[in-house]
């Protein structure tokens, strides 16, 4: 967890009474807390620079990376689900990567290219 | 979970040296400007706790000197007409009408046997043998008309008494219930709820049957080991799969996946609940006793990616996923407790549709974030089975997701509950791991649903292997009991296990009515004073069914829907039960309500609990923050009291804390075991708040709850042989009386230890130790005891009766120790 933009520790909070309940309560705090050494990440909803790409028939990376093609981007096979589909990775031709929103916006630029089916964002799920 | 003496020690010296109040007088606050309220950077954080309020949990009233006499007085009677005195689930047997079984000292031809028992006024026929000395006589009135219940019970005790006759005890029907000797079956009310003993007389499961836990892997148990199949680790990112590389044909679990850094072992409590090892005498049951599990890991740190998830349903169900071995076990049930708010995926769809053209069944979570599941993928996806989640009275859970992407729902549970007055949170019992040992963990979540009804989908298709998502989907929903149904949509309602087997195989019900119950044991207290009692026809006769309140506070108990009515074949009618608990006493007091009906009776037992001192502790409330040496503070802090409904505001500087509230019940300056504490928003997974100057952040809501990991499901000790009170633990006794002795504990207002259960005696409650097989002899208790039936199937473990003598007027049967 990053360190807060307080100095003060709070002994005599209001409505928390005497010092000893505090340092009572900060040790059963140390306690609890023992597994909680970093602050929780924010993690992204979406994975920057990663399409999810369906395509009408099965293709090989050679393929995949042809029909994909987009001037000023380099796109690179990382995996493949089924046969037809396949997980891509767009960086800037000078090979920086993409942020989010730049990533969102090559799904209009790959939607409805022939032999492609979809282009969607590669999402993080959860347990539920 | 408790504090090292040492180390409390050691914080509470050098906190007090930090110049805190009692150490130095001042009055301050500690060792920085800002904290103590009321300086112009301060901003509010307010929001109230839900605390855990199980049965005991604070209401503990210490097992007295007294409690114990009548205990070790009383309970030796408990061989003395055992099968009168328990009560439980399912109801018991009726009667035969004028069938009699007799034992006669010698071995007799049925001419003979028919001499010796004859009555005036009465007609005997000879019904067959059961061995060369015990005879079935049928009897009726010389007229033809037959004997009722009453006078079939009478004609046995005289002919007890008759001349060569050693015994003779009326017929009674016997229904067949697979139950499981499971030590903590008796915890998972969630499997009664769906009506899944009656489930498991129709099929167990098959080890033909696979069903894969796409989910974050799995760890070694011994009650999982062994079913579990190799499986397969599918996430591609080296730095979320932890193992040192991507894709690899290991899918054990490595932890660490939760946003704090814990590990959630999320895939090994979902494995559990579909198929642990059951019927072994140990840990939990399983939905299906048979069904192979396939690990498929696509979630690992921080979660898991559309494109890995895609993957694994493809590999799951047998398709071809590029550059991995083909899968040879391929799974029939794909169980995905896992999903993200979201449109539907067409990737999803495309895996989805390939795995049912192929034959398997997709069951998902509805999400756990109270909105419409529409919004969430992959319950939004076509053609899968869409689980919500309930609570112990069927109702929706707080979290569920809803609306008419549920396809029905299944327990998911509901921690911050104890309905059941059992002490134990309502959450779905199931295995988990604590460091490096194998234990057991209540969890709630739809994560938890999902599982239920795959393994009811893995016992389907255990009865037809050609059965289709859509037909395994029309048997659910068609079955499920309407009553818990909800406005906001729950589906077709909560699955009914039974049911949907036998639709599933175009099935009706059979046989004589056969009724059972979903819970023995209900918790009404002033916040909860209405509860659901489900009862279930699982025969082929439609059945009356009353219920009529008693016990020392029954008059406080009504039925606002009313006490009677008529259960279908195959059907079930759920009774509210409510609680008046207007100027009744602080404490744990007890009523119950007699189900009767012509095919059985049980009794329900109802605690009821008003409100006393002890029951409204206050919870502790702080923001919290690792300070640049790494060690926790605390910003601010307050306490939410039950005078102002738990709520809490406090006041500290700006800065990032986690919200912690905790409950010192017995105020001994220690979390004790049993003590309620969390994390906003939840304890697995804390959220950092960041409080700006002058920012006032409301409804911080979350709940506080024990520590549910059960690391020794045996170490209750109750049923353990004893000498003397030592063995039995710091509230147990030993009751020397029975054989070898028994540990137990009184109960009533305060719970028993997993693996036992709470029995009423009339005037006392003691602990005995859970069983299975109830009337079927040893079981899983001691030598010299036998199972002796609750009415639950679960049973207690009790003495075997040796003489009549020990059956209070009743007739011992030596050779089964039980008596008649």
């Amino acid at each position: 967890m990053s360190a807060p933009d307080v100095a003060g520790v709070g002994l005599s909070a209001p409505g928390f009474g005497d010092g000893r309940w505090s340092a009572r309560f900060l040790a059963l705090t140390l306690l609890v807390l023992a597994g909680c050494a970093t602050t929780p990440p924010s993690p992204p909803d979406v994975l920057a620079g990663q399409l999810v790409v369906g395509t009408e028939e099965a293709l090989a990376p050679d393929g995949l990376a042809e029909v994909l093609a987009l001037e000023g981007y380099v796109v690179r096979h990382l995996s493949s689900a089924t046969e037809k589909t396949h997980l891509v990775e767009v960086k800037r031709a000078d090979g920086t990567p993409l942020s989010v929103e730049e990533t969102k916006a090559l799904l209009s630029r790959l939607t409805g290219r022939p032999g492609v089916r979809y282009v969607e964002l590669n999402a993080l799920r959860q347990p539920r | 979970m408790k504090l090292q003496s040492g180390l409390e020690v050691v914080l509470l010296c050098s906190l007090l040296s930090l110049g805190g109040p009692a150490c130095t007088g001042d009055g301050g606050g500690g060792t920085g400007g800002g904290a103590g309220g009321g300086t112009g950077t301060d901003g509010t954080v307010s929001g109230s706790v839900a605390i855990f309020r199980g049965a005991g949990q604070r209401a503990r009233v210490e097992p007295t000197l007294a409690a114990f006499v009548r205990a070790k007085k009383l309970l030796p009677a408990a061989r003395v007409g055992t099968s009168g005195r328990l009560h439980g689930v399912g109801l018991g047997s009726p009667v035969r009408a004028g069938e009699i079984i007799v034992r006669f000292e010698e071995v007799l031809d049925a001419p003979q046997a028919l001499a010796l028992v004859r009555q005036p006024g009465l007609s005997a026929s000879h019904g067959g043998w059961a061995s060369p000395f015990l005879h079935l006589v049928r009897f009726t009135r010389q007229d033809g008309r037959a004997l009722s219940d009453v006078e079939t019970l009478a004609l046995a005790d005289r002919l007890s008494g008759a001349r060569g006759v050693r015994f003779a005890e009326a017929n009674k029907v016997r229904h067949p219930m697979a139950v499981p000797d499971d030590t903590l079956y008796s915890a998972q009310w969630h499997y009664p709820a769906m009506n899944l003993p009656a489930a498991w007389d129709l099929t167990q499961g098959s080890a033909q049957v696979v069903v894969a836990i796409i989910d974050t892997g799995i760890v070694p148990h011994p009650e999982l080991d062994g079913r579990v199949l190799s499986g397969f680790d599918l996430i591609s990112d080296p730095a979320s799969a932890q193992d040192g590389d991507g894709r690899d044909a290991n899918p054990l679990d490595q932890g660490f996946d939760l946003p704090n850094g814990e590990s959630s072992w999320h895939g090994t409590h979902v494995g559990g609940t579909i198929g642990a090892s059951t019927n072994n005498r140990a840990g939990v049951a399983g939905v299906d006793w048979n069904a192979r599990l396939l690990p498929v890991r696509v979630l690992g740190k921080g979660g898991g990616t559309d494109f890995d998830i895609a993957a694994g349903m493809q590999w799951a169900s047998g398709g071809q996923v590029p550059g991995v071995p083909a899968n040879p076990t391929p799974a029939a049930v794909l169980n995905l407790s896992l999903g993200g708010e979201d449109s539907p995926r067409q990737s999803y769809q495309d895996v989805i549709d390939e795995a049912v053209g192929r034959g398997a069944v997709v069951v998902v979570a509805a999400g756990n974030s109270n909105m419409d599941a529409s919004r969430f993928t992959p319950c939004n996806q076509q053609q899968v089975i869409c689980v919500g989640a309930t609570r112990f009275n069927g109702k929706r859970a707080s979290y569920s997701n809803f609306g008419a992407a549920v396809h029905l729902v299944a327990p998911g549970g509901e921690v911050l509950e104890d309905s059941n007055g059992d002490g134990q949170p309502d959450g779905v019992l199931s295995t988990y791991r604590s460091g490096s040992s194998a234990t057991f963990q209540y969890e709630q979540g739809t994560s938890m649903a999902s599982p239920h009804i795959a393994g009811v989908v893995a016992l389907m298709k255990a009865r037809s292997a050609t059965l289709t998502a859509a037909q395994a989907k029309a048997a659910l929903t068609s079955t499920a009991n309407t009553a818990f149904q909800c406005p906001e949509g729950c589906g077709a309602g909560l699955v009914n296990a039974h049911a949907a087997l036998l639709a599933a195989s175009n099935q009706a019900p059979s046989g004589p009515a056969k009724l059972v119950l979903s819970t023995a044991e209900l918790f009404l207290t002033a916040q909860t004073s209405t509860q659901s009692l489900t009862v279930s026809n699982v025969g082929g006769q439609p059945a009356q069914v009353t219920l009529t309140a008693g016990g020392a506070e029954g008059a406080r108990l009504s039925f606002p829907a009313g006490g009677q009515a008529s259960v279908g074949a195959g059907q079930a009618v759920t009774f509210q039960v409510q609680g008046n608990l207007t100027g009744l006493a602080d404490g744990v007091h007890l009523a119950s309500i007699a189900v009767s009906s012509p095919a059985g009776g049980a009794n329900v037992t109802v605690k009821l609990r008003a409100g006393t001192s002890a029951n409204q502790a206050p919870a502790v409330v702080a923001l919290v923050y690792q300070d640049a040496e790494g060690a926790w503070q605390v910003g601010g802090a307050a306490e939410a009291t039950a005078a102002n409904g738990y709520q809490f505001e406090i006041t500290a500087p700006a800065g990032t804390y986690f919200l912690l509230g905790l409950v010192d019940a017995n105020n001994n300056g220690d979390l004790d075991d049993g003590e309620p504490y969390g994390l906003w928003p939840t304890t697995d997974s804390p959220g950092a708040i960041e409080l700006a100057a002058g920012a006032r952040i409301s409804g911080a809501d979350f709940g506080l709850a024990p520590d549910t990991n059960i690391p020794d499901p045996s170490a209750s000790g109750v049923g353990a042989a004893c000498t003397d009170n030592s063995a039995c633990g710091a509230s147990g006794e030993c009751l020397t009386s029975w054989p070898g002795g028994y540990c137990s504990q009184v109960c009533g207002s305060t719970p028993c230890p997993l693996g036992s259960k709470c029995i009423d005696f009339g005037t006392v409650q003691a602990c005995l130790a859970s069983c299975a097989g109830a009337r079927q002899g040893q079981s899983s208790c001691r030598a010299s005891y036998v199972c002796e039936d609750d009415g639950t199937s679960a049973g207690v473990c009790v003495p075997r009766c040796t003489s009549n003598a020990d059956c209070g007027g009743g007739t011992c049967d030596i050779g089964s120790g039980y008596c008649g």
